[in-house]
């Protein structure tokens, strides 16, 4: 039994990758959310004072719960950050989600999470130097300067735990999933619709809901009020 | 199950080929494709959905503020204008009561006038009327007592001419010539 990501091994000249399984579908997801933008954005200019459509309101109501998880966790002064999370929060919903519609999360794979905590602790550290300047090394060394190598190692897991929180949930759900799917059709029956509601669905919503969460709490924990 | 996925929907990965999580060089190169491809992703994202989303929500909750300011101001406005016209109607209220006031006493006034006037033009009319019929009275009984002498002159004539002769006629005249002497000597 497979539980991994399938790959394609190519190499060009002296170079040698991976064209994964996971990539190919980051593509996919990628192309499925930009042609959702692109029809967004040609559909704004025809959107009315009064939302009068269904698409409207849908768009609306997901933009106005990002300003608000934005401006409740991060401050209305941080508000702009919305631009980039709702940007990660489609992807890592999307890619929980791809798994109702046969596709192999993203998500199940660590390079995927590793990418997007990457991003999250980038935003960290120069929100820190941008905002605090010498302040923020200066905390490094707080309570009591012996504690630096603790400091640094605590900021270096922030990222391991958010990928692998969101890797092991979702790569969890997958192996589950693939073994409810190896049970005879007889005994299985309903039991693969309900797992895909709790792994694909709740767990999905949750967990990009977490990443999300804890990576805007990181990077305001590193900001002044 | 990816295997078998892959030949179904992808159709261009080979079998065989597969892994959880290799800690390798590959692994790195993998999180580089990924990183592009988030990068990318939630930039195109955040400036061709987000973005001008909010840049029209934004849009739209300043206009309704402007919009509900413009009504407030318009309310406060309409609430003083309310305030100055009922001010205003109380003073026309109060200035038709003193109007009313003083046409009440000014029409007592004239009705007084008017009433003394009528009776001093009454009382006129009546002196008037009682001086003619004094008047008229003083003449009928002119005339009455004319008709009385011109009957009796006449009654009297009758008689003489009838019932007196020469020697009677002459003793009259003779008492009147000597009565006519008697007033002569008294003047």
């Amino acid at each position: 039994m497979d539980f991994g990501s399938a790959y394609i091994p190519i190499t060009i000249g002296n170079f040698s990758f991976r064209l994964t399984e996971t990539v190919i579908d980051t593509w996919i997801i990628m192309l499925v959310l930009i042609i959702f933008a692109i029809i967004v954005r040609i559909k704004l200019n025809k959107f009315t004072e009064v939302p009068e459509s269904g698409f409207q309101n849908v768009i609306e109501t997901m933009v106005e719960m990002m300003e608000n998880f934005v401006s409740s966790t991060m401050g209305e002064k941080y508000s702009y950050f919305g631009c980039w999370f709702f940007g990660v929060f489609a992807f890592i919903l999307t890619s929980n989600l791809s798994g109702l519609v046969a596709l192999r999360p993203p998500t199940a794979d660590l390079a995927t999470t590793l990418a997007l905590a990457l991003t999250t602790f980038v935003l960290i550290h120069f929100m820190g130097i941008f905002t605090s300047k010498l302040g923020y090394l200066k905390g490094y060394f707080e309570p009591v300067p012996f504690l630096m190598p603790l400091n640094i190692i605590s900021e270096i897991a922030t990222p391991i735990s958010l990928s692998f929180r969101l890797f092991g949930n979702i790569l969890g759900g997958l192996i589950i999933m693939g073994l409810v799917y190896t049970l005879p059709v007889y005994v299985r029956f309903f039991i693969p619709g309900f797992l895909h509601m709790y792994f694909d669905v709740f767990a999905g919503c949750l967990q990009t809901f977490i990443f999300v969460m804890l990576s805007m709490t990181f990077i305001k924990d590193k900001t002044p009020e | 199950m990816s295997s078998c996925y892959l030949t179904v929907v992808h159709g261009l990965l080979p079998e065989g080929y597969s892994f959880i999580l290799n800690l390798d060089k590959d692994l790195l190169i993998e999180i580089g494709f990924q990183l592009f491809n988030t990068v990318f992703l939630c930039l195109f994202l955040g400036y061709i959905l987000y973005k001008p989303v909010t840049k029209f929500l934004k849009a739209r909750r300043e206009r309704i503020a402007g919009d509900l300011k413009s009504s407030r101001e318009a309310k406060e406005q309409a609430e003083a204008l309310l305030k100055k016209y009922e001010a205003k109607l109380n003073e026309i209220a109060d200035e038709k009561a003193a109007i009313l006031e003083k046409a009440q006493q000014e029409a007592a006034a004239n009705r007084s006038l008017i009433i003394e006037e009528a009776n001093k033009e009454a009382s006129d009319i009546k002196a008037r009327a009682k001086l003619q019929i004094e008047r008229d009275r003083e003449e009928a009984q002119d005339e009455i007592r004319l008709q009385i002498i011109q009957v009796s002159t006449l009654i009297a004539s009758r008689f003489v001419k009838e019932s007196l002769n020469e020697s009677t006629q002459n003793m009259i005249v003779e008492d009147v010539i000597k009565d006519l002497g008697d007033v002569k000597w008294q003047s």
